[in-house]
């Protein structure tokens, strides 16, 4: 008993070293000075940093994933300062100019510009402007093949014309610009998809074209040591090296990594290089360990799946897809009027931390000015299956709105909170497919796997088993593949169930299933 | 005058089907439960079908006769000696039984254990733990547990609602590699109705008085329980006919003592008319305790379930 409580001791000891070396504590409660980061826990999907873009030397910025605001950070990892971003500005696009960074609502409607020489200490109070139609960023992109994409990219600078190629030999998926528009050369992220089965691989890539359309640089961008893989975690700087966000459960890294010139590829036509020489393109040069302010709740659970499988034999009830999706929409229009007591109850703390055994967490968009409003989709609540009818029903009674405080130990009740309505991503995607709720892991004993992204219909699931779960609900228009969603997530921009499209890349290390009691 | 009495009516008329849409978690279901399901307290034990009024626990004739005659110390203080109850096992949502401790499970065959279905719901829904679930026999205390069986298949019985919880019960499978194999006890015996005024026995790891819910030693308890008329202690007023199916009524022999806690699952042993042993309920429902006087309780008709247990594990022969 002795040896194992000193062992564990001895661990503890190696976890905090380990922390301070990579610049991030552990704490309950978002920082205001550091980085925030909630890594993944079992059955909850990390919120990690977003939007990462270089402004200049020894600086970049990022998005927080908790409060929203612009954190700007040096290079020696620490936070320089943070800007608010105004209310309800949610970032879709990230455009870089010569003086100034553009960053434009999903809305394309507005866009908030922070100039590239701002001075992070003292910010000036962010808003948003409306977006004239013509500054919003052109391209155009035509598919010669699975592995082929014609891009044409128009800028003030002039128009670029240059073919994208896959570099493993898989699926092209996504291209999009990041970098300075105004400098002569394009720095393009392409995304392959290289297998569907059992779960979706991506691999990404910067690549780098001239004035002449010719590629003259390559860097492979590694996702597998990512917690979560974020949106726009790609940014370029000056010398012309990219700069990668890597959030991980120990924090967040900035890797910068220098592109290499593509004659180590095969030449077009001759077929895909092994994966050897396209894992070796680009050489990582510097690493920045951010200031990182790691928030998991204590007693989160493990996010290691049990190493023996039992089966279960569940019922699952026909259901056609028009249903599924009509279910699954029903949440997003629930229209709901939050009262008094949704919002907050009398001995309901609004903390996370169960060992004390307070375990409710309101949604951060809820505010007490939220009172009075009427809000459509239904707020995400950690384990909860409410049923939109159920839902209203319930808030009218008086439960709380909502619950983003996770849990997995049986001594604190799992952190259930009885006296909060909502839906879970598990429950979301269970409501949807006409079944009682249940995890991530036992949805797939009611699905099984697809084979390809191309067996894709409405209906049928993303799902990492033992972390989140997204229904698909189509793939994007266009020569790019993405794939638009539904569900339930803690996500700041979302809280509840929300729509959106992903990347590929976003969806790194999903199976792709089918409920089995589909009707096509 | 009429009409505000119509409007009244009316209100409270609206109101309970508000009230009764409002019941959408099992957490509702569990609270309503003992005003749903009353069972009233007014029909007696047939005392004259009592095997010893003054003792209680007095072993009957045959079967559990070995339950006190053990070495063990502990077994002798709680009146149980597990040596005699091998089939009698403790499902565990780990391999840490101590810790992990779900229900109570009665071997029905080497490989198949018997148990509620609410007991394996979070299991087979794998929410909000993805399990290891494992299944100890031998064990008196939950603290020292016995043979180790690692759980391969769980079913739930098809019809199983968790609001209701209509036809609790489930099967689990369990893994043939264990170092020890496990000990049935005879699954099928009369039917219930025959049963009514035999002493019975309720045996797992639960809390039987409300006091001593905290200081509860983790041990093999022992409750015996009188079967009753079947129906006698359903409400009919408030419960619909259809949801007796696969329940009877059993009334515990000693006073504020009931399967208060942590008894889900626990098999309830009666004896048929050669004497032997076998299964005839589950603690499916909770109880109230304290208890009222007297007051019965309602259990899983596990007679009801064998033609589904049997079409699950494929054997004609069950147990025994």
């Amino acid at each position: 008993m002795g040896k194992r409580v000193a062992a564990m001791r001895a661990q503890g000891v190696l976890v905090a070293l380990g922390l301070m070396i990579a610049g991030a504590s552990v704490h309950a409660q978002p920082a205001p000075d550091r980085l925030n980061l909630v890594p993944s826990t079992a059955e909850e999907i990390g919120r990690v940093p977003n939007h990462l873009v270089w402004l200049r030397p020894q600086l970049q910025m990022v998005q927080d994933p908790l409060d929203g605001a612009l954190v700007f950070i040096d290079d020696d990892g620490r936070v320089a300062g943070r800007a608010a971003l105004p209310a309800d500005f949610d970032i879709g696009a990230v455009v870089v100019e010569a003086e100034q960074v553009r960053l434009i609502d999903t809305s394309d409607r507005r866009q908030v510009i922070v100039e590239r020489n701002v001075d992070p200490a003292a910010v000036p109070a962010l808003r948003s402007v409306a977006l004239p139609p013509s500054a919003l960023p052109r391209a155009q992109f035509a598919r010669r093949d699975a592995g082929q994409i014609s891009v044409e990219m128009r800028h003030r600078t002039g128009t670029s014309r240059f073919t994208v190629r896959s570099v493993t030999g898989g699926t092209l998926a996504q291209v999009y610009e990041i970098g300075d528009t105004a400098s002569p050369d394009r720095f393009v992220v392409t995304e392959e998809i290289v297998s569907s089965g059992p779960e979706l691989v991506v691999r990404a890539f910067v690549q780098r074209f001239d004035r002449d359309g010719r590629l003259v640089g390559l860097a492979h961008i590694p996702l597998d040591g990512m917690d979560v893989v974020p949106r726009d975690f790609i940014t370029v700087t000056d010398t012309g090296a990219v700069r990668v966000l890597v959030p991980s459960a120990g924090g967040v890294r900035i890797r910068e990594i220098a592109l290499s010139p593509p004659r180590a590829l095969p030449a077009p036509g001759s077929g895909a290089p092994g994966e050897q020489a396209w894992r070796s393109l680009g050489t990582s040069t510097r690493e920045i360990l951010v200031d990182s302010n790691i928030i998991t709740p204590r007693g989160s659970g493990d996010l290691e799946p049990p190493r023996r499988r039992f089966v279960v034999k569940a019922p699952t009830p026909r259901i056609t897809r028009e249903r599924v999706i009509a279910n699954a929409r029903a949440y997003l229009a629930v229209n709901w009027t939050m009262q008094r007591d949704n919002y907050a109850k009398p001995g309901i703390e609004n903390i996370c931390d169960p060992p004390t055994g307070r375990f409710w967490l309101r949604p951060t968009r809820f505010t007490r000015a939220s009172i009075g409003k009427t809000f459509g989709p239904m707020p995400y609540r950690w384990g909860g299956d409410d049923s939109p009818e159920g839902f209203r029903l319930r808030i009218n009674w008086g439960a709380l709105a909502g619950d983003i405080c996770t849990c997995r130990e049986a001594l604190f009740d799992f952190c259930l909170v009885p006296d909060a309505a909502g839906v879970d991503c598990s429950g979301f995607v269970s409501q949807a497919w006409g079944i009682p709720k249940r995890g991530t892991a036992g949805l797939m004993d009611v699905a099984h796997e697809l084979g390809s992204l191309g067996e894709m219909r409405p209906g049928d699931a993303f799902n990492r088993p033992g972390r989140h779960i997204r229904l698909f609900v189509r793939p994007a228009e266009g020569a790019l593949m993405a794939f638009t969603v539904l569900e339930s997530a803690t996500r700041r921009d979302c809280e509840g169930v929300c729509e959106r499209t992903y990347r590929p890349s976003e969806l790194h290390g999903y199976r792709l299933i089918r409920y089995r009691g589909i009707i096509d | 005058m009429r009409y505000a009495a119509a409007l009244a009516l009316w209100i409270l008329a609206a109101f309970a089907c508000e009230r009764a849409k409002a019941i959408s978690t099992w957490e509702d279901v569990l609270r309503d439960l003992p005003i749903i399901v009353r069972p009233p307290s007014s029909v007696p034990p047939n005392n004259a079908r009592f095997r010893s009024i003054e003792s209680p626990f007095a072993p009957p004739a045959a079967g559990i006769n070995e339950i006190d005659s053990g070495p063990d110390a502990d077994a002798r203080a709680s009146g149980v000696h597990f040596r005699a109850l091998p089939f009698v096992v403790a499902i565990s949502e780990t391999q840490n039984l101590a810790r992990d401790f779900i229900c109570t499970g009665v071997v029905i065959h080497r490989a198949w254990v018997l148990t509620a279905a609410h007991c394996t719901y979070n299991l087979a829904r794998r929410w909000p733990v993805d399990a290891e679930p494992h299944v100890f026999s031998e064990t008196l205390s939950l603290a020292n547990p016995g043979p180790r069986f690692a759980v391969e298949e769980i079913i739930e019985h098809p019809h199983y609602d968790a609001r209701t919880l209509q036809h609790d019960v489930a099967l689990i499978r369990i893994a043939a590699e264990s170092e020890k194999e496990s000990v049935p006890i005879r699954l099928e015996g009369p039917p219930i109705a025959e049963q009514v005024g035999e002493i019975t026995t309720v045996i797992g790891w639960g809390v039987t008085r409300r006091l001593t819910r905290f200081t509860h030693r983790e041990q093999l308890e022992l409750v015996q329980f009188v079967i009753e008329n079947a129906g006698g202690c359903f409400s009919y007023a408030r419960t619909a006919p259809s949801s007796r199916a696969g329940l009877f009524c059993a009334r515990s022999l000693l006073l504020h003592h009931d399967v208060c806690f942590r008894f889900g699952g626990s098999p309830l042993l009666s004896y048929d008319r050669s004497g032997r042993l076998y299964v005839a309920g589950l603690v499916s429902w909770p109880a109230e305790c304290p208890a009222e006087y007297a007051k019965p309780n309602t259990f899983l008709d596990v007679q009801h379930y064998v033609p589904w247990i049997k079409s699950v594990i494929g054997a004609t022969r069950v147990g025994g």
